[in-house]
């Protein structure tokens, strides 16, 4: 039971992972909450839901497809709705992804409607017996893909000649320009990344969920923020333990507590509080991943 | 090599810059002097492409570059040393060093100047792996300057590179910037507030005036000058080790 419990949390845990990576990221490099950043989500399980649909292909060709448009999605939005705002006003980004989150929404209604699309069977689903314990396809699917990202992504930022780009204009953008790192295109690229592990993370929801809506990109943008806070700013590790113990500690509150009443976000939040009072630095402590 | 024609510069509506007109030739040392917010570092910024001019040229090998951005001026061979270092402290001294040679491709290269940078500061290779914010300000120093050379500067320009440093590195900087140029031929743009030791390792030198050249010549005409003297050299330099 404990044991079952453990890995549905872990699952969701994930997903939470993958949200917040990208916004520590894009925070890292840029110092910007992108608040837009559960609509590119949202976007991204709209976009992989036409991609599975239409092309009626497999999942490892449609999944890295919708991760490509999603990323591309994410790139847009810098070039168009950040890059050009003027840098010595500070709320101008903030304000301006607060813009593109309305933007999207309302789109996304537009385009879907207000109510629940029926996600495909981008997988068959199949529940594995192990001893005691029942394990769905999506399940291991979803746990095995985000692990695999996450490992890719560290030795990426840690290793790479880019990923060591990324951190020195994480660090500061003059010095990087004075190193010769083009700092722009590591902008885009790191919209580009955040963004793709966004919709990798909306497809995942499509396919545990079964539905998705104009409206997912809320609730999963302020998770992946309090895993951000819990993992410490800008701290890609962090914020992949981060989001694995939220979403342990969100699926055993509802073990542990009564179910009449609802207390996993506000579980969540809580701690986010706890943490912005006693630890505003985050477990794990403000920084890109070291080498 | 490096010729700037009535460059004005500065930040938002003021300018920091007034018609600025400097002249570097290939395998000269010349210093920039000046007081505090005289405009050194906002020259230096803007020849690396960080600021933009608002008037003026900045020619590099008969080219213009005013305007470029900063990367592509690190790669025309135009490498600065900025004030305050510029250390990346959340990586490690051999990742900074990477940073140094981030635009070459030329692995033998790399790693010939690499050990080059390791028989000038001997105590950045014994701190390789450890995180360069916890280097001493010295030690930062000579990493700043070790990863500037990574990048093959055709022009390297240093912003004050004694400042914050105790008696003993400030000794040490100056020594290394006058084998920079004696021994191995680098072309330097050098902004120092230590006018007597800056004027000991160039040739020439200018002095700023809120944002304006006031005075230029030889270096030992300007340890003569009196202007200089009352406001340059009667002061003792500031060391404080950080
Ligand atoms: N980022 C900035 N924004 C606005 N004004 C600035 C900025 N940096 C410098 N200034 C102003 O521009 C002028 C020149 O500054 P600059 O930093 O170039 O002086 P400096 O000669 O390098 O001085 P120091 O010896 O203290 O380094 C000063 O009046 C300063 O206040
Ligand atoms: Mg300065």
């Amino acid at each position: 039971m404990i044991l079952q419990q453990l890995i549905n949390g872990l699952m969701l845990g994930a997903t939470y992972s993958l949200v917040a990576i990208g916004y520590t990221l894009i925070f890292g490099v840029l110092g910007l909450l992108h608040f837009a950043h559960g609509e590119v989500l949202m976007a991204g399980a709209f976009m992989g839901l036409y991609i599975i649909m239409w092309s009626g292909l497999p999942l490892y060709i449609t999944l890295p497809l919708a991760m490509v448009a999603t990323g591309v999605l994410g790139i847009i939005i810098d070039v168009l709705a950040i890059r050009p705002l003027k840098k010595d006003f500070h709320l101008a980004p903030l304000l301006s992804t607060i813009g593109v989150t309305i933007i999207l929404q309302n789109l996304a209604v537009k385009l879907f409607g207000g109510y629940g699309t029926r996600f495909p069977e981008a997988i068959e689903t199949v529940n594995y017996k192990v001893g005691p314990l029942l394990i769905s396809s999506a399940n291991i699917l979803i746990l095995g893909v985000s692990l695999f990202l996450m490992v890719v992504l560290y030795f990426f930022i840690a290793k790479t000649k880019i990923g060591k780009a990324m951190r020195t204009v994480a660090e500061s953008h003059t010095t990087a320009g004075l190193l010769g790192v083009n700092v722009d295109l590591i902008v885009l690229l790191t919209f580009g990344i955040a963004s793709a592990l966004a919709g990798t993370a909306g497809v995942m929801i499509g396919i545990v969920f079964h539905a998705i809506t104009p409206f997912i990109g809320l609730t999963f943008a302020l998770k992946g923020l309090v895993v951000m806070l819990i993992g410490g700013l800008g701290n890609v590790v962090g914020a992949m333990i981060g989001g694995l113990i939220l979403g342990m500690a969100e699926v055993f509150s509802i073990v542990l507590l009564p179910t009449e009443i609802n207390l996993q976000d506000i579980f969540s939040f809580g701690i986010m509080i706890i943490i912005l009072i006693f630890k505003p630095t985050g477990l794990f402590g403000t920084r890109v991943t070291q080498g | 090599m490096l010729s700037i024609e009535d460059l004005s510069a500065g930040y938002g509506k003021g300018l920091a810059l007034h018609g600025v007109a400097i002249k570097v030739e290939k395998g000269e040392v010349v210093v920039l002097i000046g007081a505090n917010g005289a405009g050194k570092s906002t020259l230096l910024r803007t020849i690396s492409g960080v600021l933009r001019p608002k008037k003026g040229h900045i020619l590099f090998q008969g080219q213009k570059i005013e305007g470029n951005k900063p990367h592509s001026i690190v790669k025309i061979g135009i490498v600065q040393v900025p004030e305050g270092r510029g250390i990346i402290s959340r990586m490690t001294v051999k990742e900074n060093l990477d940073m140094g040679a981030y635009l070459r491709s030329d692995k033998d290269g790399i790693i010939g100047d690499l050990e080059r940078v390791f028989e000038k500061f001997p105590r950045l290779r014994e701190r390789l792996g450890q995180n360069a914010g916890t280097l001493s300000g010295g030690e930062q120093q000579m990493l700043a300057i070790g990863r500037a050379l990574l990048a093959k500067p055709r022009l390297l320009l240093m912003d004050e590179p004694s400042l914050g440093l105790s008696p003993n590195f400030v000794e040490f900087v100056f020594e290394t910037i006058h084998e920079l140029r004696e021994k191995d031929g680098y072309t330097i743009l050098l902004v120092e507030q230590n006018a007597n030791q800056a004027l000991g390792v160039a040739d020439r030198g200018y002095v700023l005036e809120t944002g304006r050249i006031v005075l230029e010549g030889e270096s030992q005409a300007l340890r003569d000058n009196e202007e200089v003297q009352r406001a340059y050299l009667g002061r003792s330099a500031r060391t404080v080790e950080t």
